[in-house]
């Protein structure tokens, strides 16, 4: 089992290298420069020239990946924002709680509603909960989330005053923006739930009725829900992912500062060092929790564990 | 000589014998799924607003300021009312569905031909080929999928053509592990050994025989990507980085009107809805398809 | 088994997670807590005192240090802070700042001419604010209370541009900028307490500031991402006052019956540049008719509201220069006829595109449609700040739309947009005009009040005459406060806290 854990983590080196790659290329491609960003509209060619300089920005592309990479790999340096010249490893985890919080408590929630729900609707199957369900499913699914989420701030705060429209300063200030977050993926999570229940409950079933006649609905659903829970895991995990990196549109409506403000702002002024980090940042983080998405696979399933421990 | 071989493997196969009365099958199940007919009418009307939206309200109307009717409410004359500019929204709705569908289409429909040239040299070819395109596709994979298109388009400068650049880069990796997996598992079966042992040439057997097999998995991705895509463009177009103005986009214009929340509401009711219910509507036909490509799941 | 497990652990989970939550957000800071909760619209750079130019930058900067000296920015009025008296040599190049005895920094340390010659260099090399001290050819400490300024010319608005730069310890700044923006250490009115969250700040009054303590003992500084969470904010009454309120926002503001808003002048206006190297621009009569061609009230009223004043003088109008200068009203007609004579077949569609950022998109538009109305065309193109300003510098933009200001209200700060010497900084429009430079020049190092604005209007009138920019408007800033704080907001978003005060 260690085995295979090492070798899972051994193997996300060379995926983090590849993504550090990307990430570097795209924003290399780019035409304007980060120095005429950052010092402003009054700067004249010897401070850009200066700038350039000291942020080795003058030389050629396989340079400077190569001096990025090198001090990575030597100090764990991984460069100053131009910006603001701190250290863009200090600014990312300074961020990262908030973001880290909404994610979390979206997924969670999402998690709840979704996967519950998604049952219900299974079990249920035909009747008219499960008819508004689907449908509910399917509306807040299509639902873009920026429009969801400026509803929700006009209903709730503009109008009723219950909850603070920007910030993070309260637990309140949280309800909406992960309301906003969770109600999206738990669509997906309960239209995913049910088809997954569904299509356990019916081999389940037919497979029982052959073997014995009629059975305990109890003994084919829990059954039938952990089969289930191995599509929704993976889904899961993914979704906490994306919703690492989707909350930065989020952040924008609810004027949030978390890491994806952050990185949005980053990529606009082309602080290199700082849109690298951040999104190694999140890719390192999106490979650790899928491992721990595969570990809780072979953890359920007995198959899988078995393979892995060969 | 060998033409008669193949014809035998047609035959024993049972595809071509059955394709016409399996499609028809299938559209006969597609037809009685009330909800999926919901979405295709409701698809099919954005469609045809997209293609006569010159005619319904052309692209004049949509930009045309007027400085005395700023910040209107809906009325007779202008149906969604005004923006800060006195541009009519409703023309600008409609204008702007012409902008999303196309994006969703190409994107769609470029991402799907990359796929499959990708998806099919990794899943039929498989060793070292397979391992190096699906390494990649995690690679990419593992980058937040809006910041990625949203590097992309920061990169390239906003405009259509980088936009919808941007939308493929993102749509393609997780398009190519599907075609990979299909091909996987419907490359497996008898007939295409068959196949293979008769001399037909690769791309042969992977256009003929393997894809057409798993035709509903690919047009029920498709088309919910194309959901996914009018999304992620309209997100994007909100941050900032889509469209350029005075073109209309529904993202856009719903990042317009987030500064007048309080005093002019109704701005943002119905580029939202339009993104709503196309995108919905995309997913109510995608769910509808694949119930009537595989019944068995719905009972 | 297992799965009630679960259940349990994700409970307790939860609960630790809402319980982990900071607590609830603080009501709106009285009167008698003596504390001010201002709440801005704006990134911060650092509390350096010369890395950084977000306007929550300069906040900082008045609030935790001292300038040499205070010149007012309009009145030209001097007077005296860190330095008690100084001394100019005859051939106005030598500046000899004599230093108070008694300035106590936040760290119980005594000011030396050390900080002072150390934060002069600071800010000097600095890519942010060292146009500030351009004329200074070098600075030293003659001794511990005395510094001399050598500048490399005379240089009239010296003492103006001096006021703006501060001192900060030098002993705490070499410890290193990393740690030094933890704990930061200056004389200033305000010393630091806090920066949370990356968006709150706190100051304390410093009980040893050499002049008056400040009148409010606590501030607290709240960060905004947009205007929008501002103005609710404000509203909704969790700010005593709010710098930069979004005229769209301003009716709701201004409806609470407890809160006053301000409209404070600033030198920030909104300007097309036109490259006289391409064509069309190369024709004047193609640039004046463009100037009459824009309607600057409508482009005004649908990007802000109407809050703002529509001009199109190159020189901020509060200036006593500008006036008399002649304006180019909204006058389509003339417009169609200076673009007949000067042979322009209408309808015309440029081959450049108006380029400029987000934030001027609304202006762009309306602008887009003025000109329609006379026969061009154009097409917008949206480009991120860096490309623009890069494509502007090198001269590759012809035609754009930009917002500028400038950190003085004077008018030598608009030099590098009339010069060559500007023509890969501010010059946009590679504007050239010899009369204008020698003007300029010579303008610069008059010391005589009245001369100087005698020459400067000439400059303009000749500037204006030529056309190489099509000014828009001017616009205020909006300042909110609570009814019973008095606040000095100052000019062109200067303003001091330690002059506010409670009633």
């Amino acid at each position: 089992m260690y085995k295979y854990v090492i070798k899972r983590v051994l193997l996300t080196i060379p995926v983090l290298l590849g993504v550090l790659l990307i990430v570097f290329t795209i924003m290399s491609l780019t035409p304007g420069e980060p120095a005429r960003l950052i010092l402003g509209a009054s700067a004249d060619q010897a401070a850009i020239d200066a700038f350039n300089q000291l942020h080795g920005l003058d030389a050629t592309f396989p340079e400077r990946l190569w001096n990025y990479l090198k001090d990575i790999v030597t100090d764990l340096d991984f460069g100053r924002s131009y910006r603001s010249d701190k250290p863009v490893f200090d600014m990312i985890l300074g961020r990262f709680p908030i973001t880290f919080m909404l994610a979390t408590l979206s997924i969670f929630f999402s998690a709840v509603i979704g996967i519950v729900l998604g049952v219900v609707s299974a079990v249920k199957q035909y009747s008219k909960l499960d008819a508004t369900l689907t449908v509910t499913a399917m509306i807040f699914a299509s639902i873009p989330s920026f429009w969801l989420g400026m509803m929700l701030i006009l209903g709730f705060s503009l109008n009723l005053h219950m909850f603070p429209s920007h910030g993070a300063d309260s637990w309140q200030s949280y309800v909406l923006p992960v309301l906003t977050l969770a109600v999206s993926a738990a669509a997906g999570l309960l239209r995913m739930t049910r088809s997954a229940m569904l299509e356990t409950i019916r081999m389940e079933y037919i497979r029982t009725a052959r073997a014995k006649g009629a059975s305990p609905r109890d003994v084919i659903y829990k059954h039938a829900l952990k089969n289930a829970l191995l599509p929704v895991v993976t889904s899961l995990g993914i979704s906490f992912g994306t919703s690492l990196g989707g909350a930065v549109v989020i952040e924008t409506v609810f004027s949030i500062p978390g890491l994806g403000m952050l990185i949005v702002n980053a990529i606009r002024d082309k602080d290199f060092p700082l849109v690298m980090a951040s999104i190694l940042f999140l890719a390192a983080l999106f490979c650790l929790v899928m491992l721990i998405v595969d570990l809780i696979y072979a953890f359920i399933d007995p198959r899988i564990k078995s393979k892995y421990l060969n | 000589m060998k033409k008669n071989l193949l014809i035998n493997i047609d035959d024993v196969s049972g595809i071509k014998a059955d394709k016409e009365s399996h499609a028809k099958e299938i559209w006969r199940r597609l037809r009685k799924n009330k909800t999926a007919m919901a979405g295709m009418l409701i698809l099919g009307i954005f469609v045809l607003v997209a293609l006569f939206a010159d005619v319904i309200a052309p692209y004049e109307t949509a930009v045309a300021q007027d400085s005395s009717m700023r910040l209107q409410p809906p009325s007779a004359e202008h149906f969604f009312g005004t923006d800060r500019l006195g541009r009519d929204v409703f023309a600008r709705v409609v204008q702007g569905a012409r902008v999303s569908l196309s994006i969703g289409l190409f994107t769609s429909l470029g991402s799907l031909i990359i796929a499959v040239i990708f998806g099919s040299l990794a899943g039929y070819y498989g060793g070292k080929t397979e391992t190096l395109i699906l390494r990649i596709v995690d690679v990419f994979m593992c980058i937040p999928s809006i910041l990625l298109s949203l590097a992309v388009v920061a990169a390239l400068g906003p405009n259509m053509i980088n936009l919808l650049i941007a939308m493929m880069i993102s749509a393609v990796p997780g398009k190519i592990r599907l075609i990979h997996s299909v091909i996987l598992s419907v490359g497996d079966q008898e007939y295409v050994d068959a196949a293979r042992v008769y001399g037909c040439s690769d791309a042969r057997i992977i256009f003929k025989y393997i894809l057409p097999n798993a035709l509903g998995v690919i047009i029920v991705d498709t088309t919910m990507g194309i959901a996914g895509t009018i999304l992620g463009a309209a997100s994007l177009s909100f941050i900032g980085m889509g469209i350029q103005p005075p073109a209309p986009e529904w993202g856009s214009m719903l990042s317009e009107a987030s500064e007048f929340l309080r005093r002019a509401p109704y701005l943002l009711v119905f580029p939202g809805v339009s993104i709503l219910l196309s995108a919905m509507s995309c997913n109510l036909l995608g769910d509808g398809i694949r119930d009537a490509f595989d019944p068995k799941l719905k009972d | 088994m297992k799965k009630r497990f679960a259940i349990v652990m994700t409970l307790i989970m939860t609960f630790s997670l809402l319980a982990g939550c900071s607590s609830e957000s603080e009501q709106s800071g009285s009167a008698e807590e003596n504390k001010l909760i201002l709440g801005i619209e704006s990134e911060l750079t650092s509390f350096d005192v010369e890395n950084g130019d977000f306007a929550l930058d300069f906040v900082i900067r008045r609030c935790l240090y001292e300038p040499l000296v205070h010149v007012d920015p309009v009145s030209g009025e001097e007077e005296m802070r860190l330095a008690e008296s100084y001394t100019v040599s005859d051939d106005k190049t030598v500046y000899t700042f004599k230093l108070r005895p008694d300035v106590k920094m936040h760290d119980g340390s005594t000011l030396t001419a050390d900080d002072v010659v150390y934060s002069l260099n600071l800010t000097k090399e600095s890519s942010y604010v060292g146009k500030n001290l351009s004329a200074m050819k070098q600075a030293r400490a003659v001794d511990d209370h005395t510094v001399e300024v050598t500048l490399n010319a005379p240089y009239a608005a010296f003492m103006k541009n001096l006021s703006m730069c501060f001192v900060l310890s030098a002993e705490a700044h070499r410890a290193g900028t990393d740690a030094f923006n933890e704990e930061p250490v200056g004389c200033g009115p305000y010393k630091f307490v806090s920066y949370e969250n990356d968006n709150k700040i706190t100051l304390e009054a410093f009980d040893e500031y050499y002049r008056d303590t400040a009148p409010i003992e606590t501030i607290e500084i709240r960060m905004f991402a947009d205007t929008s969470s501002l103005a609710i904010a404000m509203e909704s009454g969790e700010l005593d006052a709010a710098a930069g309120i979004n005229p769209v926002d301003y009716e709701n503001v201004v409806s609470n019956d407890n809160i006053v808003v301000d409209e404070i002048a600033t030198t920030k206006f909104c300007m097309l540049s036109m490259n006289e190297e391409t064509e069309p621009f190369n024709d004047k009569k193609v640039r004046q008719a463009i100037n009459y061609a824009i309607d600057r009230q409508f482009v005004l009223d649908a990007s802000r509201e109407g809050k703002g004043n529509p001009t199109s003088l190159l020189f901020n109008t509060a200036m006593t220069c500008t006036e008399g200068v002649e304006e180019y009203e909204y006058d389509p007609e003339k417009a169609k006829q200076l673009l007949e004579e000067a042979g322009i077949s209408l309808p015309l569609t440029l081959n450049t595109k108006l380029s400029t950022y987000e934030g001027c998109k609304t202006e762009a538009e309306a602008i887009q449609e003025s000109l329609a109305n006379v026969g061009i065309n154009v097409e917008i193109e949206i480009l991120e700040s860096g490309a623009l300003y890069g494509g502007l510098a090198s001269g590759d933009i012809p035609f754009s739309l930009t917002r500028l200001g400038t950190s003085a209200v004077d008018p030598d700060q608009y030099y590098n947009m009339v010069s060559e010497n500007g023509f890969s900084s501010l010059n946009y429009s590679r504007y050239v005009n010899d009369e204008v430079e020698e003007l300029m020049v010579q303008a610069r190092s008059e010391k005589d009040e009245e001369e100087r604005d005698t020459l400067y209007r000439e400059a303009l009138e000749i500037i204006q005459d030529d056309a190489p920019y099509a000014v828009i408007y001017e616009m205020p800033d909006l300042n909110a406060s609570v009814k019973n704080l008095n606040v000095n907001w100052g000019l062109n978003g200067m303003y001091y806290l330690y002059d506010f005060s409670w009633k």
